[in-house]
Protein backbone atom coordinates (compact mmCIF):
# COMPACT_ATOMS: atom_id res chain seq x y z
CA UNK A 1 0.00 0.00 0.00
CA UNK A 2 1.22 3.28 -0.50
CA UNK A 3 2.64 6.00 1.41
CA UNK A 4 -0.05 8.86 1.91
CA UNK A 5 0.68 11.22 4.89
CA UNK A 6 -2.38 13.17 5.28
CA UNK A 7 -3.99 13.58 8.05
CA UNK A 8 -7.13 11.41 8.29
CA UNK A 9 -10.37 11.97 9.90
CA UNK A 10 -10.51 9.15 12.95
CA UNK A 11 -13.96 8.43 13.92
CA UNK A 12 -14.41 6.44 16.85
CA UNK A 13 -18.23 4.09 16.89
CA UNK A 14 -19.31 3.43 20.13
CA UNK A 15 -22.28 3.13 21.72
CA UNK A 16 -22.73 2.17 25.39
CA UNK A 17 -24.73 -0.84 24.75
CA UNK A 18 -23.70 -4.40 23.16
CA UNK A 19 -25.69 -5.44 20.24
CA UNK A 20 -26.85 -1.74 19.06
CA UNK A 21 -25.06 -2.13 15.49
CA UNK A 22 -21.55 -0.93 15.96
CA UNK A 23 -19.72 -3.74 14.04
CA UNK A 24 -22.36 -3.60 10.90
CA UNK A 25 -22.75 0.16 10.94
CA UNK A 26 -18.60 0.08 10.85
CA UNK A 27 -17.85 -2.54 8.03
CA UNK A 28 -21.11 -0.94 6.15
CA UNK A 29 -19.89 2.53 6.32
CA UNK A 30 -16.45 1.34 5.65
CA UNK A 31 -17.21 -0.11 2.68
CA UNK A 32 -19.38 3.00 1.67
CA UNK A 33 -16.28 5.17 1.48
CA UNK A 34 -14.37 2.55 -0.19
CA UNK A 35 -16.31 2.55 -3.02
CA UNK A 36 -16.33 6.32 -3.29
CA UNK A 37 -12.76 5.76 -3.83
CA UNK A 38 -11.46 6.51 -0.21
CA UNK A 39 -8.93 4.83 1.89
CA UNK A 40 -10.22 3.68 5.06
CA UNK A 41 -8.77 1.82 7.84
CA UNK A 42 -11.02 -0.12 10.27
CA UNK A 43 -9.85 -1.02 13.76
CA UNK A 44 -11.35 -3.61 15.53
CA UNK A 45 -11.45 -2.10 18.81
CA UNK A 46 -12.87 -4.55 21.08
CA UNK A 47 -9.77 -5.94 21.75
CA UNK A 48 -10.19 -8.66 23.66
CA UNK A 49 -13.79 -9.88 22.08
CA UNK A 50 -13.25 -8.85 18.88
CA UNK A 51 -16.00 -9.73 15.99
CA UNK A 52 -15.23 -7.75 12.80
CA UNK A 53 -13.28 -10.82 11.46
CA UNK A 54 -16.37 -12.68 11.95
CA UNK A 55 -18.80 -10.17 10.87
CA UNK A 56 -16.56 -10.27 7.21
CA UNK A 57 -15.81 -13.87 6.89
CA UNK A 58 -11.94 -13.19 7.09
CA UNK A 59 -9.80 -16.26 8.79
CA UNK A 60 -6.74 -13.98 9.89
CA UNK A 61 -3.32 -15.35 10.93
CA UNK A 62 -2.21 -11.92 12.84
CA UNK A 63 -4.27 -9.30 14.77
CA UNK A 64 -3.11 -6.64 17.36
CA UNK A 65 -2.55 -8.83 19.96
CA UNK A 66 0.54 -9.45 18.23
CA UNK A 67 1.17 -5.73 17.26
CA UNK A 68 1.36 -5.17 21.25
CA UNK A 69 2.96 -8.53 22.40
CA UNK A 70 5.60 -8.53 19.89
CA UNK A 71 5.70 -5.42 18.47
CA UNK A 72 4.58 -7.12 14.99
CA UNK A 73 4.46 -4.26 12.18
CA UNK A 74 0.28 -2.89 11.72
CA UNK A 75 0.80 -2.97 8.22
CA UNK A 76 2.14 -6.26 8.14
CA UNK A 77 -1.42 -7.31 10.38
CA UNK A 78 -4.04 -5.24 7.52
CA UNK A 79 -6.34 -7.32 5.88
CA UNK A 80 -7.65 -5.84 2.47
CA UNK A 81 -11.11 -6.57 1.99
CA UNK A 82 -12.29 -4.49 -0.82
CA UNK A 83 -9.89 -1.77 -2.91
CA UNK A 84 -9.11 0.96 0.10
CA UNK A 85 -11.45 -1.36 2.60
CA UNK A 86 -8.83 -2.58 5.07
CA UNK A 87 -9.00 -3.78 8.85
CA UNK A 88 -6.70 -4.24 11.67
CA UNK A 89 -8.29 -6.85 13.41
CA UNK A 90 -8.14 -7.83 17.22
CA UNK A 91 -8.29 -11.16 19.39
CA UNK A 92 -11.06 -12.90 20.38
CA UNK A 93 -11.18 -14.30 24.28
CA UNK A 94 -7.94 -13.12 25.35
CA UNK A 95 -8.85 -11.22 28.49
CA UNK A 96 -5.32 -9.00 28.72
CA UNK A 97 -5.90 -7.34 25.55
CA UNK A 98 -9.08 -6.05 27.01
CA UNK A 99 -7.15 -3.81 29.69
CA UNK A 100 -4.13 -2.96 28.24
CA UNK A 101 -1.69 -1.51 31.11
CA UNK A 102 -0.60 1.98 30.91
CA UNK A 103 2.89 0.87 28.77
CA UNK A 104 0.51 -0.81 26.07
CA UNK A 105 -1.62 1.85 25.21
CA UNK A 106 1.46 3.75 24.92
CA UNK A 107 3.14 1.12 22.40
CA UNK A 108 -0.55 0.56 20.57
CA UNK A 109 -1.17 4.33 19.98
CA UNK A 110 1.98 4.65 18.63
CA UNK A 111 1.98 1.75 16.41
CA UNK A 112 -0.90 3.03 14.64
CA UNK A 113 -0.06 6.56 14.47
CA UNK A 114 2.67 5.22 11.92
CA UNK A 115 0.09 3.79 9.82
CA UNK A 116 -2.80 6.17 9.90
CA UNK A 117 -1.45 8.45 7.41
CA UNK A 118 -2.01 6.29 4.57
CA UNK A 119 -5.79 6.49 4.71
CA UNK A 120 -8.27 9.12 4.42
CA UNK A 121 -10.42 7.83 6.99
CA UNK A 122 -9.87 5.43 10.42
CA UNK A 123 -12.87 3.79 12.04
CA UNK A 124 -12.24 2.68 15.18
CA UNK A 125 -15.49 -0.07 15.88
CA UNK A 126 -14.91 0.13 19.77
CA UNK A 127 -16.31 -2.94 22.41
CA UNK A 128 -19.43 -1.97 24.56
CA UNK A 129 -19.59 -0.53 27.64
CA UNK A 130 -17.27 2.33 29.07
CA UNK A 131 -14.05 0.73 29.50
CA UNK A 132 -10.65 1.82 29.34
CA UNK A 133 -10.38 1.08 25.60
CA UNK A 134 -13.48 2.58 24.75
CA UNK A 135 -12.43 5.83 26.49
CA UNK A 136 -9.30 6.31 25.46
CA UNK A 137 -9.99 4.89 21.70
CA UNK A 138 -12.99 7.82 22.02
CA UNK A 139 -10.04 10.03 23.10
CA UNK A 140 -7.49 9.29 20.57
CA UNK A 141 -10.45 9.96 17.84
CA UNK A 142 -11.19 13.29 16.23
CA UNK A 143 -15.26 12.19 16.05
CA UNK A 144 -17.63 9.85 18.21
CA UNK A 145 -20.18 8.75 16.29
CA UNK A 146 -22.69 7.57 18.91
CA UNK A 147 -24.94 4.45 17.82
CA UNK A 148 -28.43 3.65 19.54
CA UNK A 149 -31.45 1.89 19.20
CA UNK A 150 -35.25 3.67 20.15
CA UNK A 151 -34.80 1.39 22.94
CA UNK A 152 -34.53 2.75 26.11
CA UNK A 153 -31.69 0.86 27.62
CA UNK A 154 -29.55 1.61 24.37
CA UNK A 155 -30.54 5.86 24.98
CA UNK A 156 -29.54 5.35 28.59
CA UNK A 157 -26.41 3.80 27.70
CA UNK A 158 -25.14 5.63 25.02
CA UNK A 159 -26.36 9.02 27.00
CA UNK A 160 -24.06 7.62 29.94
CA UNK A 161 -21.01 6.92 27.30
CA UNK A 162 -21.36 10.47 25.81
CA UNK A 163 -21.43 11.51 30.14
CA UNK A 164 -18.48 10.17 30.95
CA UNK A 165 -16.54 11.21 27.65
CA UNK A 166 -18.03 15.16 28.56
CA UNK A 167 -16.70 14.96 32.26
CA UNK A 168 -13.46 12.87 32.15
CA UNK A 169 -12.32 13.59 28.77
CA UNK A 170 -14.23 17.32 27.62
CA UNK A 171 -15.40 15.76 24.10
CA UNK A 172 -18.30 17.26 23.11
CA UNK A 173 -18.13 16.73 19.52
CA UNK A 174 -20.84 13.56 19.27
CA UNK A 175 -22.92 12.84 16.29
CA UNK A 176 -25.68 10.45 16.74
CA UNK A 177 -27.13 7.45 15.08
CA UNK A 178 -29.85 6.00 15.54
CA UNK A 179 -30.19 2.20 14.37
CA UNK A 180 -33.20 0.42 13.95
CA UNK A 181 -35.94 2.53 13.86
CA UNK A 182 -39.29 1.63 11.89
CA UNK A 183 -39.66 5.36 10.30
CA UNK A 184 -38.12 8.72 9.76
CA UNK A 185 -39.88 10.04 12.04
CA UNK A 186 -39.21 7.61 15.27
CA UNK A 187 -35.14 8.29 14.49
CA UNK A 188 -35.77 11.91 14.04
CA UNK A 189 -37.70 11.96 17.85
CA UNK A 190 -35.24 9.80 19.63
CA UNK A 191 -32.81 12.32 18.54
CA UNK A 192 -34.67 14.96 19.69
CA UNK A 193 -35.07 13.54 22.85
CA UNK A 194 -31.07 12.92 23.04
CA UNK A 195 -30.55 16.29 22.01
CA UNK A 196 -32.23 17.90 24.62
CA UNK A 197 -31.09 16.18 27.49
CA UNK A 198 -27.14 17.05 26.07
CA UNK A 199 -28.21 20.46 25.98
CA UNK A 200 -29.96 20.73 28.87
CA UNK A 201 -27.60 18.43 31.24
CA UNK A 202 -24.33 18.71 29.82
CA UNK A 203 -24.40 21.72 27.84
CA UNK A 204 -23.35 20.14 24.64
CA UNK A 205 -25.23 20.01 21.34
CA UNK A 206 -25.16 16.85 19.28
CA UNK A 207 -24.88 16.34 15.61
CA UNK A 208 -27.90 14.50 13.67
CA UNK A 209 -25.77 12.17 11.27
CA UNK A 210 -28.78 9.79 10.30
CA UNK A 211 -30.85 6.86 10.67
CA UNK A 212 -31.07 3.54 9.73
CA UNK A 213 -34.24 1.70 9.68
CA UNK A 214 -35.44 -2.35 10.45
CA UNK A 215 -33.97 -4.22 7.28
CA UNK A 216 -34.16 -7.81 6.76
CA UNK A 217 -31.07 -7.44 4.73
CA UNK A 218 -28.97 -6.79 8.20
CA UNK A 219 -29.85 -9.62 9.91
CA UNK A 220 -29.30 -11.63 6.44
CA UNK A 221 -26.21 -9.82 5.84
CA UNK A 222 -24.77 -10.79 9.74
CA UNK A 223 -25.55 -14.66 8.55
CA UNK A 224 -23.81 -14.48 5.16
CA UNK A 225 -20.80 -12.87 6.72
CA UNK A 226 -20.62 -9.65 4.20
CA UNK A 227 -21.68 -6.02 4.60
CA UNK A 228 -25.42 -5.51 3.30
CA UNK A 229 -24.08 -2.63 1.38
CA UNK A 230 -22.62 -5.15 -1.20
CA UNK A 231 -24.85 -8.02 -1.08
CA UNK A 232 -27.86 -5.85 -1.03
CA UNK A 233 -26.77 -2.46 -2.08
CA UNK A 234 -30.99 -1.36 -2.64
CA UNK A 235 -31.71 -2.12 0.41
CA UNK A 236 -33.39 0.52 2.49
CA UNK A 237 -30.38 0.20 5.32
CA UNK A 238 -27.92 0.52 2.44
CA UNK A 239 -29.66 3.42 1.40
CA UNK A 240 -29.42 5.11 4.83
CA UNK A 241 -25.58 4.37 5.16
CA UNK A 242 -24.86 5.39 1.72
CA UNK A 243 -26.42 8.77 2.70
CA UNK A 244 -24.69 8.98 6.28
CA UNK A 245 -21.53 7.91 3.85
CA UNK A 246 -22.04 10.88 1.64
CA UNK A 247 -22.77 13.87 4.15
CA UNK A 248 -19.21 12.81 5.29
CA UNK A 249 -17.67 13.61 2.60
CA UNK A 250 -19.84 16.48 1.79
CA UNK B 1 -4.59 8.73 26.47
CA UNK B 2 -4.63 11.72 27.71
CA UNK B 3 -1.74 10.70 30.16
CA UNK B 4 0.33 9.44 26.91
CA UNK B 5 0.34 12.82 25.83
CA UNK B 6 0.75 14.58 29.15
CA UNK B 7 4.00 11.97 29.58
CA UNK B 8 5.35 12.99 26.15
CA UNK B 9 4.85 16.49 25.96
CA UNK B 10 4.30 17.91 28.89
CA UNK B 11 7.33 17.75 30.93
CA UNK B 12 9.52 20.46 30.88
CA UNK B 13 13.55 20.92 31.95
CA UNK B 14 12.88 22.16 35.52
CA UNK B 15 10.35 19.15 35.98
CA UNK B 16 12.80 16.56 35.05
CA UNK B 17 15.40 18.15 37.33
CA UNK B 18 13.01 18.55 39.84
CA UNK B 19 12.48 14.60 39.68
CA UNK B 20 16.21 14.04 40.04
CA UNK B 21 16.76 16.35 43.13
CA UNK B 22 13.84 14.25 44.99
CA UNK B 23 14.93 10.76 43.97
CA UNK B 24 18.27 12.55 45.18
CA UNK B 25 17.22 12.83 48.73
CA UNK B 26 16.83 9.02 48.72
CA UNK B 27 20.22 8.49 48.84
CA UNK B 28 23.78 9.65 50.57
CA UNK B 29 24.40 12.43 48.14
CA UNK B 30 24.60 16.44 48.20
CA UNK B 31 22.50 18.16 45.61
CA UNK B 32 23.33 21.46 44.53
CA UNK B 33 20.59 23.92 42.85
CA UNK B 34 22.66 25.94 40.14
CA UNK B 35 21.03 28.88 39.70
CA UNK B 36 20.52 30.93 36.66
CA UNK B 37 19.95 34.39 36.01
CA UNK B 38 17.58 34.38 32.87
CA UNK B 39 15.42 31.73 34.04
CA UNK B 40 13.02 31.05 37.40
CA UNK B 41 14.23 27.84 37.98
CA UNK B 42 17.89 25.84 38.48
CA UNK B 43 19.04 25.19 34.92
CA UNK B 44 21.48 22.72 36.01
CA UNK B 45 21.86 20.38 39.33
CA UNK B 46 25.02 19.19 40.96
CA UNK B 47 25.27 15.64 41.98
CA UNK B 48 28.04 15.44 45.26
CA UNK B 49 29.43 12.39 47.01
CA UNK B 50 29.10 13.88 50.84
CA UNK B 51 32.26 12.00 51.29
CA UNK B 52 34.28 13.94 48.97
CA UNK B 53 37.36 16.61 50.62
CA UNK B 54 35.49 19.82 50.79
CA UNK B 55 37.98 21.35 48.11
CA UNK B 56 37.41 18.83 46.21
CA UNK B 57 33.67 19.94 46.44
CA UNK B 58 34.41 23.55 46.01
CA UNK B 59 36.22 22.89 42.55
CA UNK B 60 33.26 20.82 41.01
CA UNK B 61 31.13 23.53 42.41
CA UNK B 62 33.82 26.34 40.91
CA UNK B 63 33.78 24.41 37.48
CA UNK B 64 29.42 24.56 37.06
CA UNK B 65 29.22 27.70 38.24
CA UNK B 66 28.41 27.47 41.82
CA UNK B 67 31.53 28.44 43.59
CA UNK B 68 30.06 30.51 46.12
CA UNK B 69 29.61 27.68 48.63
CA UNK B 70 27.67 29.13 51.26
CA UNK B 71 25.19 31.34 49.05
CA UNK B 72 21.89 31.24 49.70
CA UNK B 73 20.89 30.24 46.02
CA UNK B 74 23.14 27.17 46.34
CA UNK B 75 21.07 25.33 48.94
CA UNK B 76 21.91 21.32 49.73
CA UNK B 77 18.62 19.78 49.76
CA UNK B 78 17.74 18.41 52.97
CA UNK B 79 19.75 15.77 55.60
CA UNK B 80 18.12 12.39 55.97
CA UNK B 81 16.77 12.93 59.28
CA UNK B 82 14.18 15.58 60.36
CA UNK B 83 11.09 16.97 58.16
CA UNK B 84 11.74 17.30 54.75
CA UNK B 85 11.28 20.44 52.89
CA UNK B 86 8.25 20.75 50.86
CA UNK B 87 10.43 21.12 47.47
CA UNK B 88 11.84 17.44 48.45
CA UNK B 89 7.68 16.30 49.45
CA UNK B 90 6.56 18.02 45.86
CA UNK B 91 8.99 15.86 43.82
CA UNK B 92 8.20 12.92 45.32
CA UNK B 93 4.52 13.80 45.05
CA UNK B 94 5.35 14.32 41.12
CA UNK B 95 6.60 10.34 40.87
CA UNK B 96 4.09 9.21 43.18
CA UNK B 97 1.32 10.74 40.97
CA UNK B 98 3.20 8.86 37.45
CA UNK B 99 3.78 5.78 38.87
CA UNK B 100 -0.04 6.05 40.17
CA UNK B 101 -1.33 6.30 36.50
CA UNK B 102 1.03 3.53 35.10
CA UNK B 103 0.23 1.07 37.85
CA UNK B 104 -3.60 2.29 39.10
CA UNK B 105 -2.60 2.05 42.23
CA UNK B 106 -3.75 5.02 44.38
CA UNK B 107 -1.94 7.36 46.78
CA UNK B 108 -2.58 9.46 49.30
CA UNK B 109 -1.70 12.66 51.14
CA UNK B 110 -2.19 14.00 54.48
CA UNK B 111 -1.74 17.76 55.89
CA UNK B 112 -1.70 17.63 59.13
CA UNK B 113 -1.18 20.47 61.74
CA UNK B 114 -0.89 20.93 65.10
CA UNK B 115 -2.20 25.00 66.14
CA UNK B 116 0.32 25.87 68.50
CA UNK B 117 2.17 22.72 69.15
CA UNK B 118 6.14 22.63 67.90
CA UNK B 119 6.26 20.16 64.62
CA UNK B 120 9.39 18.68 66.50
CA UNK B 121 7.13 17.09 70.01
CA UNK B 122 4.82 15.78 67.23
CA UNK B 123 7.13 14.43 64.65
CA UNK B 124 7.65 11.07 67.02
CA UNK B 125 4.39 10.24 66.72
CA UNK B 126 3.72 11.17 63.21
CA UNK B 127 6.89 9.00 62.35
CA UNK B 128 5.93 6.09 64.12
CA UNK B 129 2.89 5.48 62.79
CA UNK B 130 3.39 6.03 59.39
CA UNK B 131 5.95 3.38 59.60
CA UNK B 132 9.91 3.68 58.09
CA UNK B 133 8.43 4.12 54.13
CA UNK B 134 7.62 7.67 54.43
CA UNK B 135 8.35 10.90 55.59
CA UNK B 136 6.57 13.45 56.45
CA UNK B 137 7.49 16.91 55.34
CA UNK B 138 7.43 20.66 56.94
CA UNK B 139 4.40 22.06 54.68
CA UNK B 140 4.42 25.18 57.43
CA UNK B 141 5.52 26.38 60.70
CA UNK B 142 2.69 24.01 61.81
CA UNK B 143 1.88 21.87 59.60
CA UNK B 144 3.53 18.02 58.54
CA UNK B 145 2.65 16.71 55.15
CA UNK B 146 2.89 13.19 54.57
CA UNK B 147 2.52 10.91 51.04
CA UNK B 148 1.37 7.55 51.84
CA UNK B 149 1.72 5.43 48.56
CA UNK B 150 -0.58 2.18 47.80
CA UNK B 151 -3.44 3.98 49.73
CA UNK B 152 -7.25 4.12 48.72
CA UNK B 153 -9.49 5.90 50.27
CA UNK B 154 -10.95 3.65 53.08
CA UNK B 155 -7.24 2.74 53.94
CA UNK B 156 -6.62 7.01 53.82
CA UNK B 157 -9.28 7.83 56.50
CA UNK B 158 -8.22 4.71 58.55
CA UNK B 159 -4.53 6.11 58.53
CA UNK B 160 -5.79 9.84 59.41
CA UNK B 161 -7.81 8.55 62.38
CA UNK B 162 -5.22 6.43 63.45
CA UNK B 163 -3.12 9.47 63.59
CA UNK B 164 -5.51 11.94 65.28
CA UNK B 165 -5.89 9.81 68.32
CA UNK B 166 -2.40 8.80 68.93
CA UNK B 167 -1.32 12.74 68.74
CA UNK B 168 -4.62 13.36 70.78
CA UNK B 169 -3.59 10.84 73.63
CA UNK B 170 -0.44 11.72 73.39
CA UNK B 171 0.31 15.09 72.77
CA UNK B 172 -3.04 17.27 72.25
CA UNK B 173 -6.50 17.55 70.63
CA UNK B 174 -5.72 20.51 68.51
CA UNK B 175 -4.55 18.49 65.61
CA UNK B 176 -6.42 19.15 61.93
CA UNK B 177 -5.72 16.14 59.25
CA UNK B 178 -6.77 16.97 56.28
CA UNK B 179 -6.16 14.06 52.67
CA UNK B 180 -6.51 13.90 49.59
CA UNK B 181 -6.40 10.57 46.90
CA UNK B 182 -4.54 10.60 43.89
CA UNK B 183 -6.20 8.16 41.35
CA UNK B 184 -4.84 6.83 37.63
CA UNK B 185 -8.11 8.87 36.46
CA UNK B 186 -6.74 12.22 38.56
CA UNK B 187 -5.19 14.43 35.79
CA UNK B 188 -3.94 17.08 38.49
CA UNK B 189 -0.27 17.39 38.94
CA UNK B 190 1.66 17.72 41.87
CA UNK B 191 1.12 21.25 42.83
CA UNK B 192 -2.94 20.91 42.32
CA UNK B 193 -2.85 17.90 44.15
CA UNK B 194 -1.37 19.41 47.52
CA UNK B 195 -3.26 22.50 46.97
CA UNK B 196 -6.42 20.43 47.11
CA UNK B 197 -5.33 19.03 50.61
CA UNK B 198 -4.29 22.52 51.89
CA UNK B 199 -8.21 23.27 50.59
CA UNK B 200 -9.58 20.51 52.69
CA UNK B 201 -7.10 21.40 55.40
CA UNK B 202 -8.95 24.72 55.04
CA UNK B 203 -12.06 23.45 55.70
CA UNK B 204 -11.60 21.31 58.81
CA UNK B 205 -11.48 24.81 60.13
CA UNK B 206 -14.69 26.04 58.46
CA UNK B 207 -16.59 22.79 59.39
CA UNK B 208 -14.98 22.53 62.98
CA UNK B 209 -14.07 18.70 61.98
CA UNK B 210 -10.81 16.97 62.81
CA UNK B 211 -10.45 15.13 60.01
CA UNK B 212 -11.54 16.37 56.19
CA UNK B 213 -11.29 14.95 52.90
CA UNK B 214 -10.94 15.55 49.26
CA UNK B 215 -12.02 12.51 47.01
CA UNK B 216 -11.92 14.04 43.77
CA UNK B 217 -12.70 10.28 42.75
CA UNK B 218 -15.70 10.39 44.38
CA UNK B 219 -16.99 13.57 43.45
CA UNK B 220 -16.20 12.53 39.33
CA UNK B 221 -18.01 9.13 40.10
CA UNK B 222 -21.07 11.01 41.26
CA UNK B 223 -20.61 13.38 38.56
CA UNK B 224 -21.10 10.84 36.02
CA UNK B 225 -23.87 8.70 37.17
CA UNK B 226 -27.18 8.95 34.74
CA UNK B 227 -29.22 10.79 37.51
CA UNK B 228 -33.38 10.30 37.26
CA UNK B 229 -34.19 13.91 35.61
CA UNK B 230 -31.86 13.23 32.98
CA UNK B 231 -33.52 9.33 32.27
CA UNK B 232 -36.82 10.84 32.52
CA UNK B 233 -36.09 13.27 30.26
CA UNK B 234 -34.34 10.52 27.63
CA UNK B 235 -37.95 8.78 27.68
CA UNK B 236 -40.38 11.99 27.76
CA UNK B 237 -40.92 11.82 23.72
CA UNK B 238 -42.56 7.92 24.59
CA UNK B 239 -45.66 9.40 26.67
CA UNK B 240 -45.43 12.75 24.19
CA UNK B 241 -44.50 14.71 26.90
CA UNK B 242 -42.77 18.29 26.60
CA UNK B 243 -39.32 18.43 26.54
Amino acid sequence: MSEHNTKPQIICISSGKGGVGKTSFTINLAAALSGKKQKVLVIDGDLGLANIDVMLGLSVNHTLREVVEEGRDPLETLVEIMPGFFVLPASSGVPEMASLSYEEQVFLQDSLEQIIGRFDFVLVDTAAGIGDSVLWFNEWADTTFTILSPDPTSMTDAYALMKVLKTRYNKSNFQLIINNVKSRKEGQEVFASMKAVLENFLHITPDYRGAIPQDSAVAQAVRRQKPFLVSQPKARASLAIMEICNSLLD
Amino acid sequence: MAHVKQQQHGGSFADFLRLIAGQATDFAVECVRVEGEEHPWPPALLLLDPALPPAAKRELRRRVGADGELAPNVPLLEKQSGPAEMDSLRCRVDRELDRVKKSRIPCGLLLIRFNGTAIERALPIIEETIGPDSRPALYDEWTLAVLQTGMNRRSLMAMAERLYQRCAARLTRNVRIACALGTARDLAGADEFIARTARELARTDDKQRRVFSAFAEEEQDHSCQVTAEERAQLFSFRAGRPQ
